[in-house]
């Protein structure tokens, strides 16, 4: 019990979160000496319950987020409560960005030992005098003052200065490609989804992948090992985007640049729109936003399984077999899942079977 | 039966001028010369196209002719249509041949669609350069007949920098050094040339030069290229002559970007100094002007001192030795160089 480490996973009830825990809890019954015990925070329950974790509805902003940290002496914190789509309307990002903020400083008061981020590489902004491999030094920039990445880039700015405030604390934060698989609902996959795809024409950047089993797992890695710092992960090989869509089996569709960026200043603030039409920005399909590795293989050393083209490539062959058998979605549910959920509706169907009964009975007992 | 036929020409071209009793006329006669035609063609039977009568027609005519001439021509007939021709194998040949191209192309094209090639990680892609390659070579060989020396300066492998005189905003020097030393060099060495900012937001350009391995100008990106051993080179006069008036360019030669020093100490990397003549005058207008690439001996400059990296006053001495050398293989060229065209 006494060693038994306390991790508190912010955003519990997003895919994340929930993948996330479900590592964790999986992780330790492989060995016993390491435990950890997961507590879930959200402003949302998770929509099926996970075994094994404890959950907490809180918003983040909530002051007494200081007083939980302090009493359940949480020992790692892992912020995921950070949206695959942000949007860049203000009341949003007040409610992540300042959600954030609040979560460290409190992190700091309480005394915990380490915080793991998941952000992305989406951070350095895609430009044309972009490095063709960027470094985690590399300066953050906003692409479009409504760009998706300003939430991000926000939150790591905030980072980073509150690392020099809290020099005790092991900040980890994970800068993840873009994320790929049958079950992540990230920009590309939506992006991916569909069978026609934008693409500008007379450009071509170069794409970094990585699977979201790696995502989780690296996650646990930096759970398990002490590795602050600021890294970039991603999968081994970097694609051309046509390559990506050829893989894929897409269609796509050159569109001339200035038309594309008309598109958008048009929409103006209507950013569901935006979002609609170009689920990965113009400038993210024009220029090449690929990170460097080198920090990860050889500081955090960390070795993702998938390589770029096997992650694409499952994507892929789960696409197609979508395509043809749409009852297919079911089998993203594993077996173990799909048991639980007949568990539970068991469960509430006897419950409220026995209420039925219950009131029956009253009205019997009243009539009689 | 040839002067028949010259009359019959020339009185189908009076038809258009005459009126009609003329116009009758020649009816008439072209009715005479028909029954003569008929009762001419009567007695010959035509030949049988094969091989030996074709060839005999052939030697009665060319009776007409000298001698000599004859006889060239007869051999010629011999070597160029021969047994070949008649063979039934050569067909077959060519049939496979053509079966196996169109096999090879439609597999290219498959793999293509299908995205099952390879690309290295800074987008070099090996087929899109054998695809655009003719075109090069077109430029190397016969439109600016590129003439080189000093190939054995270019290692076989390991990692150099290559600094150039640049001659103006296309970036046809570079082209033309990577495929002198695709061309020439035993190891059919890849040369990463370094382009300029402005490129990557022009569609269809920034693709190509991506295909074809070239990367963007970069101090991280050089260091990375000659760490990989890789052949790297660099235009440090960037845009400094571009639209001068050629003789000016000829006298302003100077670097405008001294970094590239700073890489070469950093990996170790030796510099080898490159003269293009020619380019200059093809610069606006892409004229079939005659080049010279020289490739000078490697300066080997001291690498790993941090000391040396910060003394700027190394790095403009190694800057201004690289100068003088370009320089003088430049103008050894041009004082050697009888036409802008023909060399």
């Amino acid at each position: 019990m006494s060693n038994r480490k306390i991790v508190l996973v912010t955003g519990i009830a997003n895919s994340w979160g929930r993948a996330f825990a479900r590592k964790i809890i999986i992780g330790q019954s492989n060995n016993d000496q390491l435990e950890y015990s997961v507590i879930g925070l959200d402003s949302i329950p998770p929509e099926e319950e996970i075994t094994g974790i404890d959950f907490v509805r809180a918003d983040l902003r909530n002051p007494l987020i200081t007083d939980l940290l302090k009493t359940e002496k949480v020992d790692i914190v892992c912020h995921l409560a950070i949206p695959d789509f942000p949007k860049p309307s203000g009341s949003s990002s007040e409610k992540y960005v300042l959600g954030t903020m609040k979560l460290l400083g409190a992190c700091a008061e309480a005394g915990v030992r380490k915080i793991i981020l998941k952000s992305s590489t989406m951070v350095y902004g895609a430009y044309p005098n972009n490095p063709s491999f960027i470094t985690e030094e590399n300066s953050l920039k906003v692409n479009r003052s409504d760009s998706r990445n300003r939430q991000l880039v926000e939150i790591e700015t905030f980072c980073k200065g509150f690392r020099k405030q809290a020099p005790e604390m092991l900040i980890t934060i994970l800068r993840f490609a873009n994320i790929i698989g049958p079950q992540a609902i990230t920009p590309l996959t939506r992006y991916l989804k569909e069978p026609i795809v934008p693409m500008l024409m007379g450009f071509d950047p170069r794409m970094q992948i990585i699977h979201e089993n790696d995502v989780v797992d690296a996650l646990f890695y930096v759970t398990e090992n002490d590795t602050p710092g600021i890294f970039n992960v991603a999968a081994e090989g970097v694609l051309p985007l046509s390559k990506l869509l050829a893989l894929t089996s897409k269609i796509p569709i050159p569109i001339f640049h200035p038309i594309a960026y008309l598109r958008i200043s048009s929409i103006g603030d209507a950013n569901d729109q935006l979002s609609k039409y170009w689920l990965l920005e113009p400038d993210f399909l024009r220029y090449s936003w690929v990170g460097d590795l080198t920090k990860m293989r050889q500081q955090l050393r960390f070795k993702p399984v998938y390589t770029a083209e096997e992650a694409l490539r499952e994507f892929a062959r789960e696409q197609r077999l979508r395509r043809f058998t749409p009852e297919a979605r079911y089998l993203e549910y594993d077996e173990a899942s799909l048991r639980k959920i007949i568990e539970r509706r068991h469960k509430e169907r006897e419950s409220d079977a026995s209420e039925l009964d219950l009131r029956m009975e009253e009205k019997y007992n009243d009539f009689g | 039966m040839t002067s028949g036929d010259e009359n019959l020409n020339q009185e189908i071209v009076d038809i258009s001028i005459s009126d009609e009793v003329e116009q009758d006329k020649i009816q008439l006669e072209i009715e005479e010369f028909i029954k003569q035609i008929n009762t001419r063609t009567i007695e010959t039977s035509p030949e049988s196209l094969s091989k030996h009568p074709l060839r005999k027609y052939i030697r009665k005519n060319l009776n007409r002719f000298s001698e000599s001439l004859e006889n060239g021509m007869l051999q010629r007939f011999k070597t160029s249509v021969g047994e070949d021709l008649f063979d039934k194998d050569t067909w077959k040949g060519i049939f496979y041949m053509l079966n196996y191209s169109l096999e090879y192309q439609s597999d290219l094209l498959k793999r293509r669609i299908t995205g099952n090639y390879e690309t290295d990680e800074w987008g070099y892609d090996p087929e899109v350069l054998q695809f655009v390659k003719p075109l090069f070579d077109f430029l190397y060989k016969s439109f600016w007949r590129v003439e080189t020396s000093g190939m054995e300066n270019i290692p076989d492998e390991g990692r150099a920098l290559l600094i150039c005189n640049h001659s103006g905003y296309l970036p046809w020097d570079g082209v033309m050094i990577a495929t002198t030393i695709y061309n020439e060099h035993p190891n059919q060495r890849l040369v990463r040339t370094l382009y300029d900012l402005s490129f990557p937001s022009i569609p269809f350009i920034s693709i190509v030069l991506m295909k074809l391995g070239q990367v963007l100008i970069n101090e991280e990106n050089c260091i990375r290229l000659l760490e990989q051993d890789e052949l790297v080179s660099v235009f440090p006069e960037r845009y400094c002559r571009t639209g001068m008036p050629i003789r000016d360019k000829k006298l302003s030669f100077k670097f405008g970007y001294d970094g590239f020093v700073h890489m070469s100490m950093m990996t170790g990397a030796p510099i080898i100094p490159v003269s293009i003549v020619g380019a200059d005058e093809a610069d606006v207008i892409p004229l079939p002007t005659k080049w010279f690439i020289d490739f000078g001996k490697a300066i080997q400059v001291e690498d790993g001192c941090m000391e040396s990296i910060e003394n700027a006053d190394i790095v403009s001495m190694v800057s201004e030795q690289l100068q003088k050398n370009i320089k003088t293989m430049n103008n050894s060229r041009l004082s050697l160089r009888q036409s802008i065209y023909f060399g």
